[in-house]
């Protein structure tokens, strides 16, 4: 619990200051049939590596952000401000 | 006179082409099936794949702790069962597994935990299992080291006592399955690591690994943290997502706890080893990760948790600390089962940070399942399917540790 | 006896010469005289004491063998802390040390029978033993028994570390150990002669620097060789040219150029025990002010801290942490006076303690080398200079008589030996670096390292082991492992047996598990594990070096105490008042408060009632039954300021919250109030509250104690990247909040505003900005408790305030203060759910009889597809409902109590109360659907027997809401 995680807005902090959100997945849209949104509940692609996913400085700008983060390494790739939506359930 | 023998407890062999059964994952689950399979019902040419050294992944560890208080009527039936098992391991196996039943505490700290246990103790009374709540008195007299004074920011209110609860060795319950494995003709190939799945259809047809290819008709996932990696060769979908799990042990101490204590409220589990260490678990990290790296900030917080607990223990060091990588599902409960798209590919996956306790009976479950092809009753409540049918299993509820 | 060669030790400043007062320490119980810079094991050598330990399985006798911190030989207890390294802990006035693991004494040790049945106790001797359960639940306690080596105190007041006041879980008196934070461009770990180097030409080149040293002084083993010159070229970053000192000077002269060196932070005293993810180090600093009382708690009015940990995160990495030795392996290696060099020079030069008398020196230098002129020096008569290869075994029981070589025995009180020189490679493992067998330097030595690590010095690369290390017979005699009395037989069988992988080996034999943590064992069992398999010292590779490189006390880790907990802005009322309290995550709530008749402030902070009793009394408590009256009869007041609080505004609100909501909120009238709910994408209950419009563009919401972080983060989540106009505010802090509730609120609130609180002006479900008492209030008419009430939520600052106001104005109408016990009752009485107590992490609204919150037909919400399905799985009567129930007897099931269908558990209680307005038990119930029939019975477990329970789905308590609306 103590890589770094470059905040888009606050620079460089320890991973202590945020909350892990959920790997990035697309919300099927209203009406979608039944199967779609199972899976999207459900199913976890679980990447054992490089995977873009959703953090929240907690302690800082209060802001969600996306990472591209190397799951087996806690390596983070890359932060941005999302462009996309919300995808996955809190976990 | 087996003291005196050094004869080898598993042989290493060539990878065969062909097997009648492959488990990837030499576990405790992986062996488990595969020792049911031979002794339950005959099944023996049966390879088992471990891509590092045996016991290298959760079977090695984890914090060995055994109980059956759980919390759902399916959970407590099912690890009661598996706790049945180990009790008659040592003697089934000829091989000490250094099961020590001390008894084990869930402690309250507040009103609504003392609610939760009492929803255990309630549903384990009624399957036959040993759990009841207690006060702070009868605490005292099975624990004399744990502060039940009102220093700690949450006094301990009462706790559910677990007599059959306890502690083993986890290590010898790896090797003690190996040996057993190994006399029935079993193969162990450690550093053998499964890198593909072959498909024919709509069946499984055989495992690519690093050694070179095996044919089989039947392939079973009994690992645990690469449960969706290993899915990912056939594409079978995982409700999992995958964390870090951190534990550390001190120096050894004369005997000074002789229970397993668990605090849900102060993330926070510890007992004491026959060697005098004590080991100290942690609640999962809060991020997704498959890195095994000790982080500083979970050493202090099990350090502080462990010192609301036992305040005398602040000079005590720890010698080591570790990490695991669990895969938790949805609803904290394991998937065992088959997969209805996919013929002779089996889970026994999923198992959060319970699957060590489990590991006998799942193995049996599932060999059941591989040979007879019908579900065992205990396992139904944990399929796969269960995902698409909103079918979850309570036991999440059950608060977060509670291992 | 043993006694000081030279009165004024050389590398420490103070001699006892100089007149510092005469230290006195207590070994035992016993009083012996140190001197200043004495290490407590160096004192108790002086002293003539040769046994330092008792091994942790044969009870063997064990002396100082490394000297520097890395072997198990002579841990003690000192001052009450378990397990202490003597060798590196200084002396201090009136240290209490105690020795371990042995019985009577350490030279008579009724256990040390044990190493005589050694052979009976093959590798796995537990394994292969005791396979019978009856057999090993015998044997298991008695074998806990002996186990372990320091003892910790069983009273858990005895010594706490800390002292702290109970109610603020913080420290009172000055704290044992600290926390801080440091950052760095370039941390040094290691302050020997590489690291000091390393450390001036870092900081020479501009950057800032933290030097980290686990010594007292600066310097590493330059600091206890020899007077002679010392070799090498050493040309400082300045152009000053030391080459010629000898080691102490030249130590001297490089410590004096780091200390003046403002770019330099000197750590001394203090250990890297583990390098982390980020670029974090973790140091421990032994703060010399830090002095113990007997029990080891800091001395009374002491404020300084005793240990401090660094968090310490740096740019850049130079390991320069050196080299130790590790134990060779011949028979009886283990033998007290079988001594490492570094042990030996250490006590003839840092402590002037003469180590022997007549001493045989296992080097391959023909003269003995430094060393044989280090202890000739000290008085030591030099026996034999040997190689290693011709050591056979040492002779002796407790303490080494001489030693068997291959050319015959030679007599001896002290075997000083060359040892296996081993680079300190921990925090190498840790930064991920990796470790390669060098054949040449017969050593690990570090591969690979990530781009911010640079390893210098001897960690980098050593002086060739000239034969290291060498496996010897399997003999069982040869100890590999001190810690855990593992031997080159134990190995040589674990190996037979096929636990062949290192790792296997490790895990079996136990090797390497020690205190140790296999410094003296790691290189050995190595070498005996490649010979035992026939494979190389590169294949067979080494075990995973985990952190902490050094142990760590608990106390260090966790810090000082901090256990926050949060207050509402009218807790002083609630004393005033002498609540009980409860916890409720962080927050402190009153519980209850006296029973009128009870003296105020009687019951203080007594325990919250009973909860191990086997069910609920069916007579209320009477603190409750007063409190209870107070507010169905009369008037009462509640502190509900720990409910969350979340202002929202924004063009785009309406849009987010119906989003986010299950039910629809951007239809609702201003000053309008609508319980909502939240629930997950799989249709899960995360929270419910209330959402008032305060404006087309502004809601205030407030959330459950305790979730308000959740679900301001959850409602921002689903807004992110949007592009949406909306701000959430957490406004929890800043306002306390009161619900006034009862027949006669509506009269005590009309004195204190001028707002009119008509049903007709102020209905049921609206809210009003109002000044009350003159002050800013947003009042919601609610109903949680059901009867007519308003919650009013207030800036913090005012709490007592309005508080005091109210309970002013209620008096005439007999209000009174309820709390959460009596509150819980109220709202049972009218079936309102609590989500998170009546419901859980699997519970959706549809089976919990909330449908209503579910607005279907919404476009889309979140979750929205799941509870369509749980609506559909209703219909099938598969799934369990939560359900009122009233009881048909005089019982009153607890809490949790299980729901038995059939002779099985089926089901639970999650709330359950006297209800005084039925005269029965009443509660919420999950149970299968199959019975949740209004009016259908159902068995509830009881104190060992079966209640029965009705079924109901109506509230309790005026079931149509009048009194809500009056």
């Amino acid at each position: 619990m103590s890589f770094l995680i470059p905040c888009p807005n606050c620079g460089e902090r320890s991973v202590y200051e945020f909350r892990f959100g959920a790997e990035v997945k697309s919300r099927p849209s209203a009406g979608s049939p039944s199967e779609d949104w199972l899976r999207y509940t459900y199913v976890k692609q679980n990447e054992s590596g490089v995977q873009k996913e959703w953090w929240y400085h907690r302690m800082g700008c209060r802001q969600w952000f996306i990472a591209v983060r190397n799951t087996a390494t806690n390596e983070v790739l890359s932060t941005s401000l999302p462009e996309e939506k919300p995808g996955g359930t809190s976990s | 006179m087996q003291l005196f023998s050094h004869e080898r407890m598993w042989r290493s062999h060539e990878l065969k082409s062909r097997y009648d059964a492959v488990i990837i994952g030499a576990g405790v689950h992986g062996l488990a099936t595969a020792y049911y399979l031979g002794k339950d019902h005959g099944l023996r040419d049966v390879a088992l794949l471990e891509k590092s050294y045996l016991g290298a992944g959760n079977s090695g560890r984890n914090t060995a702790i055994v109980r059956a208080n759980y919390r759902t009527a399916e959970g407590v039936a099912f690890y009661d069962a598996s706790l049945k098992l180990y009790e008659e391991m040592s003697s089934e196996l000829g091989w000490n597994v250094l099961l020590n039943q001390c008894g084990h505490l869930t402690l309250a700290h507040t009103d609504s935990a003392i609610n939760g246990l009492r929803v255990r103790a309630e549903t384990n009374r009624f399957l036959g299992v040993d759990s009841r709540i207690i006060g702070p008195d009868e605490i005292h007299k099975l624990v004399p080291t744990l502060d039940l004074s009102r220093r700690p920011r949450y006094p301990i209110l009462a706790a559910l006592y677990h007599p059959p609860g306890g502690i083993i060795r986890h290590d010898a319950v790896v090797w003690g399955y190996a040996r057993a494995c190994d006399r029935m003709g079993i193969e162990i190939h450690p550093f053998t690591e499964a890198v593909g799945i072959r498909m024919d259809g709509q069946s499984v047809s055989g495992v690519v690994t690093n050694r070179g290819e095996i044919s089989t008709r039947v392939v079973a996932n009994c690992t645990a943290g690469w449960a969706s990696k290993v899915c990912q060769m056939v594409r079978v979908p995982l409700p999992i997502v995958t964390y870090p799990l951190q534990a550390c042990v001190t120096e050894p101490l004369k005997p000074f706890l002789d229970k397993v204590i668990v605090s849900a409220t102060l993330h926070v589990y510890v007992n004491q080893t026959d060697r005098g260490e004590l080991v100290i678990g942690a609640e999962i990290d809060p991020y997704q990760s498959y890195s095994m790296k000790s982080t500083l900030p979970t050493l202090e917080q099990m350090a502080t948790y462990t010192l609301e607990l036992f305040p005398q223990l602040h000079g005590v060091k720890v010698l080591r600390q570790w990490a695991g990588i669990c895969d938790m599902t949805p609803d904290f409960a394991p998937i065992i089962s088959g997969v209805e798209s996919l013929k002779g590919f089996y889970l026994d996956v999923g198992w959060g940070t319970y699957g060590f306790k489990a590991g006998p009976i799942a193995g049996r479950c599932l060999a059941s399942l591989i040979a007879t092809g019908e579900t065992p009753k205990l396992i139904a409540p944990f399929s796969l399917s269960r995902f698409r049918q909103d079918r979850l299993v309570g036991e999440k509820a059950a608060a977060a540790v509670s291992h | 006896m043993a006694h000081p060669v030279d009165p004024s030790p050389p590398g420490h400043p103070g001699g006892a010469s100089e007149g510092v007062c005469p230290i006195t320490i207590f070994f035992d119980g016993k009083p012996i005289s140190a001197q200043p810079g004495d290490t407590v094991a160096s004192a108790l050598y002086r002293c003539g004491v040769r046994i330092f330990s008792r091994s942790f399985k044969y009870h063997r006798p064990r002396g100082l063998l490394c000297g520097s911190g890395h072997c198990p030989n002579c841990l003690m207890t000192v001052d009450g802390i378990p397990n202490v390294r003597t060798c590196i802990t200084r002396v201090h006035d009136g240290q209490k040390v105690r020795h371990q693991n042995a019985t009577p004494s350490l030279e008579n040790d009724w256990l040390s029978v044990s190493g005589f049945f050694s052979w009976l106790m093959p590798v796995g001797f537990y394994y292969k033993t005791f396979t019978h359960p009856l057999v090993w639940r015998g044997v298991e306690p008695l074998i806990r028994k002996v186990a372990g080596l320091g003892e910790v105190s069983p009273e858990p007041a005895a010594d706490a570390g800390s002292e702290s006041h109970p109610e603020h879980g913080s420290t009172g008196a000055g704290p044992a150990y600290a926390h801080i934070f440091w950052h760095t461009e370039v941390a040094v770990v290691g302050g020997g002669p590489a690291g000091l180097l390393a450390a001036l030409q870092a900081a020479r080149s501009g950057g800032r620097v933290v030097l980290i040293d686990d010594q007292p002084e600066l310097g590493g083993h330059l600091r206890f060789q020899g007077k002679g010159r010392h070799s090498g070229e050493w040309v400082m970053p300045d152009g000053q040219d030391l080459s010629g000192l000898s080691g102490p000077d030249l130590a001297r002269k490089m410590a004096e150029q780091v200390v003046k060196e403002p770019r330099i932070r000197v750590l001394q005293d203090s250990t890297c025990f583990g390098l982390y993810e980020g670029r974090l180090l973790g140091v421990l600093q032994k703060l010399a002010g830090g002095q113990r009382t007997a029990n080891g708690s800091p001395s009374a009015g002491h404020s300084q801290a005793l240990e401090r940990l660094i968090y310490l995160r740096t740019q850049r990495l130079v390991v320069a942490t050196g080299a130790y030795e590790a134990l060779p392996l011949f028979e009886n290696n283990d033998l007290p006076g079988v001594m490492l060099r570094s042990a030996a020079q250490r006590l003839a030069h840092l402590h002037g303690v003469q180590p022997g008398k007549r001493a045989v020196i296992v080097s391959e230098q023909a003269d003995g080398g430094p060393v044989a002129a280090d202890l000739k020096v000290a008085g030591v008569e030099i026996e034999a200079v040997i190689p290693r290869r011709e050591l056979v075994s040492a002779l002796g029981r407790k303490h080494i008589k001489g030693i068997r070589t291959t050319r015959g025995d030679l007599a001896c009180d002290l075997l000083v030996l060359e040892g296996d020189r081993v680079p300190d490679a921990g925090l190498i493992a840790q930064a991920g670096g990796s470790l390669r067998w060098e054949e040449g330097q017969r050593a690990f030595l570090p591969g690979e390292m990530p781009p911010f690590v640079t390893v210098v010095g001897e960690a980098a690369g050593i002086q060739p082991n000239p034969e290291a290390p060498l496996p010897g017979p399997c003999s069982k005699k040869t100890f590999v492992c001190v810690c855990e009395d593992v031997t080159v037989k134990d190995l040589c069988d674990a190996v037979q047996e096929g636990f062949d992988h290192i790792q296997t080996l490790k895990r079996y034999s136990t090797v390497t598990m020690g205190p140790c943590q296999g410094r003296m064992c790691q290189l050995s069992s190595i070498a005996v594990c490649a010979r035992q398999t026939g494979r190389a010292m590169e294949q067979t590779g080494t075990t995973t070096s985990r952190p902490p490189t050094l142990p760590i006390s608990l106390g260090s880790l966790a810090g000082p105490r901090h256990h926050p907990v949060r207050r509402t802005p009218l807790h002083p009322c609630h004393e005033a008042l002498g609540c009980t309290w409860m916890d409720m995550g962080d927050w402190k709530r009153p519980h209850h408060y006296p029973a009128p008749a009870a003296e105020p402030g009687a019951s203080g902070h007594g325990a919250t009632p009973a909860h191990t009793s086997t069910s609920h009394s069916h007579h209320l408590p009477t603190f409750v039954e007063a409190e209870y009256r107070a507010v169905r009869e009369r008037v009462g007041i509640i502190d509900v300021s720990t409910l969350g609080r979340l202002d929202v505004r924004g063009k785009d609100a309406p849009k987010l919250l119906d989003k986010v909501y299950t039910n629809r909120l951007s239809d609702m009238k201003l000053g309008r109030v609508r319980h909502a709910a939240l629930c997950d994408e799989a249709g899960i209950l995360l929270d419910d509250g209330t959402v008032s419009r305060l404006a087309e563009d502004h809601y205030f919401i407030t959330t459950s104690t305790g979730n308000i972080e959740f679900v301001q983060q959850w409602l921002e989540w689903w807004m992110a990247g949007a592009g949406w106009c909306v701000h959430v505010t957490n406004v929890t802090g800043g306002l306390a909040a009161v619900n006034v509730a009862g027949p006669k609120a509506r009269e005590t609130l009309a004195g204190l505003t001028g707002t009119s609180l008509e049903t007709a002006a102020f209905p049921y479900m609206n809210c009003r900005q109002a000044d009350v008492g003159g002050v800013p209030c947003l009042m919601l008419r609610i109903g949680f408790v059901g009867e007519t009430g308003w919650e009013l939520h207030f800036p913090a600052e005012y709490g007592e305030y309005l508080w005091d106001l109210v309970m002013k104005e209620g008096q005439p109408f007999g209000i009174g203060a309820f709390g959460v016990e009596t509150q819980r009752l109220l709202r049972l009485e009218k079936k309102h759910v609590i989500v998170g107590v009546d419901t859980d992490a699997t519970s959706n609204p549809m089976d919990a009889d909330m449908a209503w919150v579910a607005k279907l037909d919404k476009e889309d919400f979140i979750g929205k597809a799941a509870i369509l399905r749980f609506q559909a799985r209703l219909a099938t009567g598969q799934s369990e409902r939560l359900v009122g129930f009233v009881m048909e007897d005089d019982s009153v099931p607890l809490d949790g109590s299980a729901v038995v269908h059939g002779g099985r558990p089926a089901g639970r209680v999650t709330s359950c109360r006297f209800s005084p307005s039925i005269g029965r038990g009443i509660g919420l119930a999950w149970i299968p659907s199959a019975l949740a029939h209004a009016g259908r019975h159902f068995s509830i477990h009881v104190n060992g027997q079966l209640g029965q329970a009705r079924v109901t789905f109506q509230p309790f308590y005026d079931p149509e809401g009048k009194r809500l609306r009056m």
